[in-house]
């Protein structure tokens, strides 16, 4: 019996070690050929950025328009009966679901609450009870569905939720428009749906829209949507006006030497920012939606003619691959397009900087802004972008290569300082100098527990404060974390459970901590840095060096979209030396070479023409 | 075909230097004065260029079979049965290798650090890296080599020049400890210190072809070859015959002694690091080495599922081992026979392919 629990567990051990992710194949990001690579000015094919689905959606598209026009061209539509539409739409649902379900086919399966598109009814009462019924009315109170007539002859309603979209564009760019007869003069009996759509509506954007799901979309989205009698398509009027937080300063990457705005919880907010700072044609914002219940907008955006295509094609199969009723936020994306979720370090970096984001994407990377998230995802990541800061490159060269080099050791300090007083303490004192060994030894003298309890138990004192200090509200809780840490230590010191060397110790780790720009990556070193003082603890400095091997053959296999984690370093590159030191600006020629861009040069060898020119004439020394 | 990715010249480079030079830092240095005394790097420069031959017969019969790793090359001039046993008698060198690094490590530390923690637990802390670094597979393994050369050349490097006023030219004397044919004899032999460049022949793939691979064992044999003279320099400069030779490790005594004021000193703890990692990598570097013939033998297309067993394994036959001096003495077997594997059956796999007339075809012309 017991040989055989202890074969059981030799076997569960074995397969736990043999354990390998499910498999499926990797993501290697191409290197794009120098003859496909543009000059400057020209522009970069953007079909090379569209997969295959993009593809069709653009040739349906075409099929779309030139059915409209026919549509357009014919006077008068005939208007059949049309009692039992929705009986019928049903009814082809239903026998096309069960027919998939009979030949068992997974590729033709639709995706997850993904809703076949319905073709708009000419019959404007059919479309109002499928709208209604669609969203709930009269259960849902906030949506709205309004009738009226245009030029007191044809039914008309727009359907909008009331509160996120704008009442006074409503009342006074739609409706007061619509039902103003003035505006009717000029109709000549031509189509009504274009009539409207050209000379009554006072709004910027309006769409046609010529299905049921995309108008039920848009109208979640805030949008409003006119339908009108006798008319397959209905007109989508940008109407988008809820609450917003107005931008606001970064919270967690504060810079002293650089821009002061932070994204909002509004995507399209967000997306304006980048394009403020990035006004390049080529900047393409993809709109796409995830999760079938809530339909999250997200959006992809990159350089064309920058971006290698491979990954804005990558980036794009992950993200329509999603399949899951609620995906909101940027950490739930993340956590759904990570090339390897078994693994701790940071596999995307978020930022809440637009002009981090901006510099990302002038270097070839891909961002993904979502709703309802003040943070945007960039695509792959690399160890130096984790460590770099925005302020390295506001910054002269010389200090941000002096910034960058106390983050480096701000960052090994909070990973190992605590390790490594516990690896002295336990087992290299001949290493401390005689003075300082009295003096530790004497501090500790009144401490009742081995250096390791009163090491976790600061540790855990210190995670505490900062997990409370942000719960809690506004300056309370600044003031928690400063004012709680100097007492609890003080008091600790006083009541002999800790050394005075060991606060030091712990207030100098969590300043490290604090000096590292990634929030992610600042993560990761906390928790790193237990397995480090269970090492030092258990092994003192060989035990720690296990560990640095471990992380780093774990950093070394780590790849994020196609390119390896420790890039440029390793493998090398032309541009290995900028992992820690900042060039100067005019140094910077080319992009990373890790990211396999199309256009792999920033700038002329000589970007500072004026060293090549001469001064005006008179004002030469 | 098991998946090793690529690699570039430079992380060839340096897993192959740190398989040879990880020796220097443990009792080898220690073995050499017993037998040379302070003539321990004139030997080496023997050493070095007997070491530069071997790998010249290695890369003609490279270059004679193109595309093809070691494991290939093998099962086309011998045979698949006589040419699978030649190479796992290899393969059975680099896992011996890296039993041996593993228990003299943790000999090593046990005596200097941890005299009352039983071997077998440090064996295990070492064995975890090592495995997981095969299980991670060459490119990360490679990866992980290159990103510590720095600190280990940085280390070695400090002690050298940290330990200068320690240095005293007569320790030198005499020049030639015994005759110099005998010294030229050990020299030859040691050359299986450089044995480790024949697993470059084994990841001629990963290396993207014989000009890597040339280029990558000539820096590695002449780079830690380096390494090793001046170490063994600076061993002879700090250390009279009688005294090294009773030295465990040398080198870590070296780094002992190191006196600079009242505050710098004692700071060999520091350098536990260097030994520690360098020990792991060249450990995990040989055991890939097995892993990765074996697999090739064997057609398996992933090491993943034997890397559990390979530990197993190592760890048995490391614990069979009964004291340090049994490791110690077995190593100096190994230093001195281990050539005829490393070098002598690539060579007679070159005579044999000569006298048969067997060629590889040349690809991508």
């Amino acid at each position: 019996m017991a040989e055989d629990q202890q074969q059981s567990f030799i076997r569960k051990l074995g397969s736990i070690f043999a354990y390998r992710p499910p498999e499926h194949d990797t993501f290697v990001l191409t290197e794009q050929e120098d003859e496909a690579a543009p000059e400057h000015g020209k522009e970069a094919g953007l079909e090379n950025y569209l997969d295959q689905e993009d593809l069709k959606k653009v040739a349906d598209e075409k099929i779309r328009e030139e059915k409209e026009r026919e549509i357009e061209a014919e006077e008068e539509i005939k208007k059949p009966a049309r009692a039992d539409i929705l009986k019928r739409i049903r009814n082809r649902k239903q026998s096309e679901e069960e027919k998939r379900k009979a030949d068992g086919d997974k590729k033709n399966k639709p995706d997850q609450g993904a809703k076949e598109a319905a073709g708009i009814s000419p019959d404007i009462n059919f479309s109002r009870e499928l709208i209604k019924k669609e969203l709930n009315i009269p259960i849902s109170i906030d949506v709205v569905v309004r009738d009226f007539k245009l030029n007191r002859e044809v039914n008309a309603f727009v359907a909008f939720i009331d509160g996120m979209a704008d009442r006074d564009v409503i009342n006074n760019f739609i409706l007061r428009q619509l039902m103003n007869r003035i505006l009717y003069d000029k109709y000549d009996g031509g189509t009504m749906f274009e009539y409207v759509k050209e000379n009554v509506l006072s709004v910027n954007q309006v769409t046609v829209l010529t299905d049921y799901d995309g108008a039920i979309n848009q109208i979640l989205m805030g949008v409003t949507v006119l339908f009108i009698d006798g008319y397959k398509k209905c007109l989508a009027i940008e109407t988008r006006g809820f609450e917003k937080r107005s931008i606001e300063k970064p919270t967690t990457e504060a810079v002293i030497h650089g821009s002061q705005e932070a994204f909002t919880e509004n995507l399209k907010t967000s997306m304006i920012q980048i394009r403020r700072i990035i006004k390049n044609k080529n900047l393409i914002n993809e709109f796409l939606t995830i999760g079938s219940a809530d339909q999250s907008g997200a959006s992809i955006m990159y350089i064309r003619g920058i971006t290698n295509p491979s990954l804005v094609k990558e980036v794009k199969r992950r993200l329509k691959s999603i399949k899951t009723d609620f995906a909101m936020g940027d950490g739930v994306i993340e956590q759904f397009i990570e090339d390897n979720p078994w693994r701790i370090l940071p596999q995307v970096i978020n930022t809440e900087r637009p002009d981090r984001v901006a510099s990302h994407l002038m270097q070839g990377r891909v961002a993904i802004l979502s709703e309802s998230a003040p943070f945007a995802l960039i695509v792959p990541v690399t160890l130096t972008a984790l460590i770099h800061s925005p302020e390295d490159f506001n910054l002269r060269w010389q200090f941000g290569t002096f910034l960058r080099v106390i983050r480096a050791c701000a960052m090994l300090i909070a990973l190992l300082l605590p390790a490594v007083y516990i690896s002295l303490i336990n087992y290299h004192q001949e290493m401390v100098p005689t003075e300082l060994l009295i003096s530790i030894a004497t501090s500790r003298e009144p401490v009742p527990f081995p250096s390791i309890v009163e090491l976790l138990f600061m540790e855990a004192a210190f995670e505490l404060i900062r997990e409370a200090g942000i719960r809690v509200p506004g300056v309370i809780g600044t003031t928690l974390g400063i004012i709680g840490a100097l007492i609890l230590g003080q008091a600790a010191v006083a009541a002999g459970i800790v050394s005075p060397i060991l606060i030091i110790v712990v207030a100098v780790t969590a300043l490290g901590n604090f000096a590292i720009p990634s929030y992610s990556l600042a993560f990761v070193v906390r928790l790193a840095r237990f397995f480090f003082i269970a090492l030092g603890a258990s092994l003192g400095f060989f035990g720690m060096s296990v560990g640095l091997v471990m992380i780093a053959a774990m950093m070394s296999s780590l790849k994020s979209f196609g390119v390896p984690f420790l890039a440029p370093a390793w493998p090398r590159t032309k541009n290995s030396g900028k992992m820690i030191l900042r060039y100067p600006v005019w140094e910077r020629e080319t992009r990373a070479d890790e990211l396999n861009t199309v256009d792999k040069r920033r700038q002329p060898k000589i970007s500072r023409g004026w060293v090549k020119g001469e001064p005006p004439a008179g004002e030469k020394e | 075909m098991l998946k090793e990715g690529k690699i570039g010249v430079f992380e060839a480079t340096c897993i192959v230097s740190i398989a040879i030079t990880a020796k220097l830092f443990f009792a080898s240095p220690r073995a050499l004065a017993e037998v040379v005394g302070p003539a321990g790097r004139l030997m080496h420069i023997v050493a070095i260029p007997a070491a530069l031959v071997g790998f010249l017969f290695i890369f003609l019969l490279m270059k004679r079979f193109p595309g093809q790793d070691l494991v290939s090359v093998f099962e086309t001039v011998f045979g698949k049965i006589a040419g699978s046993l030649s190479i796992i008698i290899l393969a059975a060198t680099f896992l011996f290798n890296s039993v041996l690094f593993t228990r003299e490590f943790s000999e090593a530390i046990k005596v200097y650090i941890y005299p009352f923690t039983p071997p077998s637990m440090i064996m295990i802390f070492f064995l975890v890296p090592v495995l997981l670094m095969v299980y991670l597979g060459f490119e990360s393994l490679a990866r992980t080599v290159a990103s510590f050369i720095w600190i280990a050349a940085i280390a070695l490097l400090s002690v050298f020049i940290l330990a200068g006023p320690l240095y005293k030219i007569y320790n030198l004397f005499p020049l030639f400890d015994g005759e110099i044919g005998y010294i030229a004899i050990t020299g030859l032999k040691r050359s299986s210190v450089y044995g480790d460049i024949v697993f470059l022949a084994v990841i001629l793939n990963p290396l993207q072809g014989i000009g890597h691979f040339k280029k990558a064992g000539l820096m590695a044999v002449l780079f830690s070859g380096m390494f090793i003279f001046t170490g063994l320099l600076i061993l002879g400069l700090a250390f009279p015959k009688t005294v090294a030779s009773e030295l465990t490790i040398p080198m870590l005594s070296l780094a002992r002694v190191i006196e600079f004021g009242t505050f710098f000193q004692r700071f060999e703890s520091v350098y536990i690091f260097v030994w520690s990692i360098s020990a792991i990598l060249a450990a995990g570097v040989n055991l890939y080495a097995f892993t990765s013939i074996y697999c090739k033998v064997f057609r398996i297309k992933d090491q993943k599922p034997l890397v559990l067993s390979l530990g197993v394994i190592l760890f048995s036959i490391g614990i069979l081992m009964p004291s340090i001096t049994v490791i110690v003495s077995l190593i100096a077997l190994f230093r001195d026979f281990s050539w005829a594997v490393y070098f002598g059956i690539p060579l007679l796999a070159l005579f044999f392919a000569a006298a048969r007339g067997k060629k590889g075809v040349k690809t991508g012309a």
